[in-house]
């Protein structure tokens, strides 16, 4: 009697078992692929915030409202933006000192632990535009060492916290939070 | 057309080979008359071919010349092969004095969808219709036919490779089961929001996060301080919004003379996703005399 069941001819099926976990395996590295994407930095896009930041002193108080640019460079290079303005007001609250802000910050970073995200950043290079006229005083209060002092050394903590995120700290605190985003 | 015979033997006229289905490796070759003998018998199953039409159909139609010894010789030959490839019935019958047949009840299967149910053999009235059949009775002289069975060693052979087949078979479809639940929990994880386990609590309408774990004894006292930098700071929850807060009195009891305090507020696109943040981050160095 002959039927017209179909058959898979034996070197057909040898291939089939193969290719089988082939094809599995292929969609695990595929997936590791994509897990090791989701622990490192989308460096080629810039990431980008905004920033209040206040220090509060017994006989004065500091504000400062920036625009954050921070962008990882060729060569272990990492350019800081800052557009802003600061603010200094007396211990009535009173105004006593206004500032612009407006510079550009090329770092050399080193990575000093992947388990902790720890990088050391040198500023090598702080552009600082015309119209930049914050002094040291005012400085001191509201940036990081290294935001207004040409070879300094700072210690970050660069944390991805989301898929688009990055948190930017200090040992003792975080102090900006930005969005990798090619624009606004 | 590749013929599979009683779910065991593969019969691959393109080739002229007969093989096990469980492995490819058995694969035996036989002779073009063999071939077209087979062939006609699995064409004319369950009706006796004459040897007349043998004659013709495998031999004359190809300028040979054809001869009972030949036909016998390649008949002999095919019941070897089938029975070397492990099959140990009766599987071409011998019709006295007329010719051969591949009785109904074997199974033969195509692998083609369509099968050519019409008889290749266009001489319908050379085929006797269902004769009897007498398969032990003596053959005449010139059809005497080496109808020896292989050694049993031949004979049992398969077996083993159709078992390691099927080892074969398991281990494929396990490592295939393994791997396939290894990238779905990839894949789940990835898919999965990474900021999730760091959700505090609710805020008017925005989630607040931490920035790191925080344990659930000390999620209320946590609240309390991202409750007290939003109020102190005039900040209002915005729908759509989420909050990232930390705050180094929640980190250090002790009074360091610095307490830093940090919070972002976002707003998020549709994938739940950061799409615009504003970072708050406050250093209170004021005098706290305990």
């Amino acid at each position: 009697m002959i039927s017209d069941r179909k058959f898979i001819p034996p070197g057909k099926k040898t291939i089939i078992y193969t290719l089988l976990p082939v094809a599995a395996l292929l969609l695990v590295l595929y997936g590791m692929s994509l897990r090791k994407d989701k622990h490192t930095f989308p460096v080629n896009i810039p990431c980008r915030g905004s920033m209040i930041v206040e220090a509060q002193y017994d006989h004065q108080r500091a504000k400062m409202v920036t625009s954050l640019y921070f962008s990882f460079l060729d060569n272990r290079k990492i350019l800081v933006s800052l557009s802003g303005t600061a603010y200094l007001y007396n211990e009535e609250g009173k105004l006593v000192n206004r500032k612009t802000l407006l510079r550009n910050i090329y770092y050399d970073y080193v990575q000093e632990s992947k388990v902790t995200d720890t990088y050391s950043m040198t500023s090598r290079q702080i552009n600082i535009d015309s119209i930049d006229n914050m002094d040291w005083g005012i400085s001191s209060l509201l940036l990081i060492n290294s935001f207004f002092l040409t070879g300094h050394t700072d210690t970050m903590v660069l944390k991805k916290y989301d898929d688009n995120t990055m948190l930017i700290e200090s040992n003792q605190s975080p102090f900006a939070l930005c969005v990798f985003k090619k624009s606004f | 057309m590749v013929y599979l015979i009683e779910n065991q033997i593969v019969f691959n006229p393109e080739e002229n080979s007969l093989s096990l289905l469980s492995d490819d490796e058995s694969k035996i070759t036989v002779s073009n008359p063999a071939r077209r003998i087979l062939l006609l018998l699995i064409e004319q199953q369950g009706v006796v071919v004459q040897r007349e039409t043998f004659f013709k159909k495998v031999w004359d139609d190809y300028g040979l010349n054809a001869s009972n010894n030949n036909l016998n010789h390649c008949i002999s030959k095919l019941r070897k092969v089938i029975s070397t490839l492990g099959y140990q019935n009766e599987f071409i019958v011998t019709v006295p004095k007329v010719g051969f047949i591949i009785r109904k009840e074997i199974i033969i299967e195509t692998c083609a969808n369509k099968i050519e149910t019409q008889v290749l053999v266009e001489n319908g009235d050379e085929t006797a219709k269902e004769p009897d059949i007498v398969p032990g009775e003596a053959m005449p002289d010139d059809e005497i036919i080496n109808h020896s069975v292989a050694p049993q060693q031949n004979a049992t052979e398969p077996e083993p490779q159709k078992g390691k087949h099927h080892h074969y078979f398991i281990m494929s479809i396990l490592v295939t089961a393994a791997l396939t639940v290894w990238a779905i929990s990839i894949f789940y994880n990835d898919m999965s929001d990474p900021k999730a386990d760091l959700e505090i609590a609710k805020i008017g309408s925005c989630s607040l996060y931490a920035t790191a774990p925080v344990s659930r004894s000390n999620k209320s006292n946590f609240i309390q301080l991202a409750e007290d930098f939003l109020h102190k700071n005039n900040i209002s929850c915005k729908p759509g919004h989420i909050l990232i807060f930390q705050s180094e009195l929640f980190s250090s009891p002790i009074n360091t003379g610095s307490v830093r305090e940090f919070l972002a507020q976002c707003s998020t696109d549709d994938n739940h996703k950061a799409s615009v943040c504003i970072s708050y981050y406050t250093n209170d160095r004021t005098t706290h005399d305990q």
